[in-house]
């Protein structure tokens, strides 16, 4: 070789326009969640190392938590009711999920459409239900035998309810990547059916079974609605921010509180992450999809479980509706609509629902645009591989903050005199903010996995026609992802209109949501009214579900010419 | 350990390509280097390519010819070394300040817009007049013969009709370079074969350069005017088809292009190569020196079977086994203990009448054998 040869020289490449938009995208997506997730943590950190004048004092706190027996208790009775919730949810959820996908029972679409109900709902939906049929005026209170329903048991039951839907959803999606020639591999080998369930389907559906068992812990220990409803002296770590920082205006034991939620969440949220990893690497492309055949002998018990689970789910609600049309409960069982008139019940009447439609819908609208155009930011911007890296893990944060962290963070942040964003305090707008950043993650992931199916060389087509990115963005990639963007901004209506936890510390007077109406009504007893303004909400979430599916079948329909064969 | 100097061929070509023609050349590829971590993609490849050339980029996967065609187009610009197209240096531009149009496997077509507008698009993002991206947009479906598709939609046609469309948008704003990135591998064999006699008409037709990446060595020596054929980040050899499949410059190359036989063997003298109790005329052995340890290598049609054809090395043989594959049949044979697979016309199978375990006499012509160094063989 000739070793006189000079040095070949580095490239430095220019950055194109498309590039610039890029970066610039993706900057804005960090600066976002930066200030609008980073920043209200950080203040909350910050406020529980400090006393009541804004003095740094180390531990002090924590110390002062540790030594306050009931706090302490209310972590352990956190932990316990979470554990025993995920313990009895997962064997339940796992029967109906594997009806849904490994049987061959009639009604699957039904039963599927049911478990999913309760995601329309407030969480403490069917906790209002069990009072009405188990609380001190309840009609099958003696069922219980002196027992009572406020404590452990009925958060316990009304958990269960709650936290029914993600995990079978979770569940389903694991066992319906089965492969069919793993099952008739193992007929072939005359495997029995309990050696090929032991062998195939469960190794097949372990890590789902984790992570739907992280998902349903996290979701129990960060609830507020129920326990507030039906816990009565029961106290767990959620009511504990709530009376720390609503009812003693204790701030700094608050944020400790928040701290202390925030841990057992982020444990769940990385050991969920482990999982998933695991679980994607097990089904390979080439499988071909397990069809059931008809089995009567287990198609029957199946239908079975699912059919006692789905009438426990219609008759919790049912109890609610039913409750919510009662003129006086137990003592006058006359129907009536008087309930449905919240005027008599709140000052704010009919307003805190129109308040909640509001919120639901700008934040739809603003969310499930700004996470997508952040998503395609983060997924193309090749350029600045580290700086979208980062903002990609930011993004998948707020899965790991409880509602009430989120909520009592952006009161410390918003409310400090020299932040220039406090104007927004006590808005509209901090709710809208406030949602977005609380169900940024999954809009999020629904996103990238939309945009990752796309074919990568559109962006490179697209430059060597010359065509600017946001152009190919606004005419290729949007109409090809509308009904991804669609199921965003459904799920972010849904979620900001029945969620109490993060905006029950964010309100003001004239923002009241009917959520947070609906928990004072029943703070003040009047059972029948939260009954019903929790249906209103159901039915809200129930009419704007229908109108997705409708407005599904339209974009279908008008692009069937294009979409796959 | 063989004299690496003694073997011209496989060093003269890297020689060759590190000096490129660079005088008239449309695009100069100057020491390219390319790495993704700690594996090198690109070592220092250079290469040049003239006005209105077609050139195929020849490898197994992991070669980085892929690599190579992405850095010329900007679409993962190389860490080093300097890429000239046309006179202009444009290897810090991004793709779409260069002048190129591009042809993926995976056709890359915009699903939602009909195939007029797939055509037409990078057109009619320019701000000309509807009618005139229609009219040029509908001309280009009518050179790729598909002028009565235009209102479909890419789902509804077949791979290799939605190729063509991907085809005619790449060609749509009269780029000076096109790159065909596998642009057949995902279709079947028949359409395949079809769609790159067409491709290389087109390309005659409009003289417009093209580079077109292939790990497929008979669709590389059926369209291209050159061959590059690269190896584990470098070229092995640039040259026509004739050319890299009659004197390969290397072992590599001998290997990938074409089918050969392959046995290690020792120099004997200036004439001769041992290859195990056999002894094979050879007059590349003139090139070694005695005893040097040599890849002899034989094209499966130069073992000749119909005897009195011309002074060589005959070899008494035994048929072991027949492949029969149409017009021509591959037959294994062996020769004092060593493999050997002729190939021959079918007519020449018929009236030879062989079958398994039947005798037969087969000539070696002594310019026909080629030789490599040994242990050097794999090493570049």
């Amino acid at each position: 070789m000739t070793a006189a040869a000079r040095a070949a020289q580095r490239v430095r490449p220019v950055r194109s326009t498309d590039d610039v938009v890029l970066i610039a995208v993706v900057a804005l997506g960090g600066l976002f969640l930066a200030v609008a997730l980073a920043a209200p943590l950080g203040a909350l950190l910050a406020k529980s190392f400090q006393d009541e004048a804004g003095r740094f004092v180390g531990l002090a706190n924590y110390i002062r938590y540790v030594e306050t027996p009931a706090l302490l208790g209310s972590l352990w009775n956190s932990l316990w009711v979470a554990a025993l919730t995920t313990a009895i949810v997962l064997p339940l959820a796992f029967g109906y999920a594997y009806a849904l996908t490994r049987s061959a029972m009639p009604g699957k679409a039904f039963f599927r459409a049911i478990a999913l109900l309760p995601i329309l709902a407030p969480s403490l939906l069917p906790a209002l239900a069990l009072i009405y049929l188990f609380g001190n005026q309840g009609m099958l209170k003696p069922l219980l035998m002196g027992g009572t329903i406020y404590g452990p048991a009925g958060i316990i039951v009304s958990e269960v309810f709650y936290c029914f839907p993600p995990a079978v959803l979770i569940l389903a999606t694991a066992l319906s990547g089965a492969d069919a020639r793993l099952y008739e591999a193992a007929e072939a080998l005359r495997a029995s059916r309990i050696r090929v369930m032991r062998t195939v389907t469960l190794p097949a559906a372990r890590y789902g079974m984790v992570s739907a068992g992280f998902v349903v812990f996290t979701l129990v220990i960060t609830d507020f609605g129920i326990p507030k409803v039906i816990g009565g002296s029961f106290n767990v770590l959620a009511t504990d921010v709530y009376k720390q920082v609503v009812g003693q205006q204790n701030f700094q034991m608050g944020a400790v509180v928040g701290m202390v939620l925030l841990a057992p969440a982020v444990l769940a949220y990385l050991a969920d992450g482990w999982a998933r990893r695991r679980q994607t690497s097990s089904v390979s492309a080439r499988a071909v999809p397990y069809v059931a055949k008809r089995r009567p002998k287990r198609d029957g018990p199946l239908l079975l479980h699912c059919a006692v689970i789905a009438a426990l789910m219609l008759g919790l609600i049912g109890v609610a509706a039913w409750g919510s049309l009662i003129t006086f409960w137990p003592w006058n069982l006359s129907l009536t609509l008087a309930n449905y008139e919240f005027g008599r019940f709140d000052s704010a009447g009919w307003g805190s629902w129109w308040n909640s439609v509001t919120l639901a819908a700008w934040t739809a609208a603003i969310g499930a645009p700004l996470v997508f155009v952040f998503a395609y930011g983060m997924e193309k911007a090749k350029t600045v591989p580290a700086l979208a890296g980062i903002v990609r893990f930011a993004a998948t944060v707020p899965l790991a903050v409880p509602g009430l962290v989120l909520g009592i963070a952006y009161i410390f942040y918003f409310n400090a005199p020299a932040n220039p964003a406090g104007f927004l305090y006590g808005t509209t707008g901090i709710l809208v903010l406030n949602s977005i950043v609380h169900f940024y993650t999954v809009g999020h992931l629904a996103s990238v996995t939309a945009l990752k199916q796309l074919d990568p060389e559109f962006e490179s087509v697209a430059a060597s026609l010359k065509v600017p990115v946001w152009r190919s963005f606004l005419a290729v990639t949007v109409p090809i992802s509308l009904p991804v963007i669609l199921d965003v901004a459904i799920y972010l209506f849904v979620n900001a209109m029945t969620t109490v936890s993060a905006v029950v510390f964010l309100y003001a007077p004239d923002t009241k949501p009917a959520s947070v109406a609906l928990v004072q009504m029943d703070e003040a007893g009047q059972a029948s009214a939260a009954a019903a303004m929790a249906i209103t909400i159901l039915a809200t979430s129930a009419a704007v579900k229908a109108l997705h599916v409708w407005t599904d079948g339209v974009i279908a329909r008008r692009t069937q010419a294009w979409r796959s064969r | 350990m063989p004299d690496i100097a003694a073997a011209p061929r496989s060093d003269s070509a890297a020689r060759q390509v590190e000096a490129p023609p660079t005088a008239g050349a449309y695009l100069v590829a100057e020491r390219l280097t390319k790495r993704f971590g700690s594996f090198t993609a690109l070592d220092d490849v250079s290469l040049a390519i003239a006005r209105g050339e077609f050139v195929c980029f020849l490898g197994p996967s992991g070669c980085g010819k892929t690599t190579l065609l992405r850095a010329i187009a900007g679409l993962d610009p190389q860490d080093e070394g300097r890429i000239v197209q046309d006179g202009r240096d444009v290897s810090a531009l991004s793709p779409s300040r260069r002048d190129f149009g591009i042809v993926f496997q995976s056709y890359a077509l915009f699903p939602n817009m009909t195939v007029l507008a797939n055509v037409g698009y990078g057109l009619s993002a320019q701000g000309r007049r509807r009618s005139e991206v229609e009219t040029r947009a509908r001309a280009l479906l009518d050179l790729v013969g598909l002028a009565d598709q235009w209102w479909k939609y890419p789902a509804q046609l077949s791979g290799g009709q939605q190729q063509r469309v991907a085809l005619a948008r790449a060609i749509a704003m009269n780029p000076g370079l096109l790159l065909l990135d596998e642009p057949l591998s995902a279709l079947d064999a028949l359409v395949r074969v079809h769609l790159r006699a067409e491709i290389k008409s087109l390309q005659r037709r409009l003289g417009i350069t093209t580079i077109m990446v292939t790990h497929d060595q008979e669709e590389a020596l059926s369209v291209a005017d050159r061959i590059v054929v690269m190896n584990r980040g470098r070229i092995e050899q640039v040259g026509t088809p004739d050319e890299v499949y009659r004197t390969p410059a290397s072992f590599f190359v001998a290997g990938f292009v074409g089918h050969m036989n392959a046995l290690p063997g020792t120099v004997t003298d200036a004439g001769t190569v041992a290859v195990g109790r056999a002894l094979i005329a050879a007059d590349a052995a003139r090139d070694f020196p005695t005893g040097a340890a040599v890849q002899v290598c034989i094209r499966p049609e130069d073992i000749l079977v119909h005897p009195g054809a011309q002074n060589g090395t005959w070899l008494a043989t035994a048929v072991r086994g027949i492949e029969y594959l149409g017009s021509i049949a591959r037959v294994s044979l062996e020769a004092h203990g060593l493999p050997l697979v002729a190939e021959m016309s079918d007519a020449a199978l018929r009236s030879l009448g062989l079958v398994p375990g039947v005798s037969i006499t087969v000539s070696i012509a002594p310019s026909r054998v080629l030789l490599f160094p040994r242990a050097d063989a794999t090493k570049a």
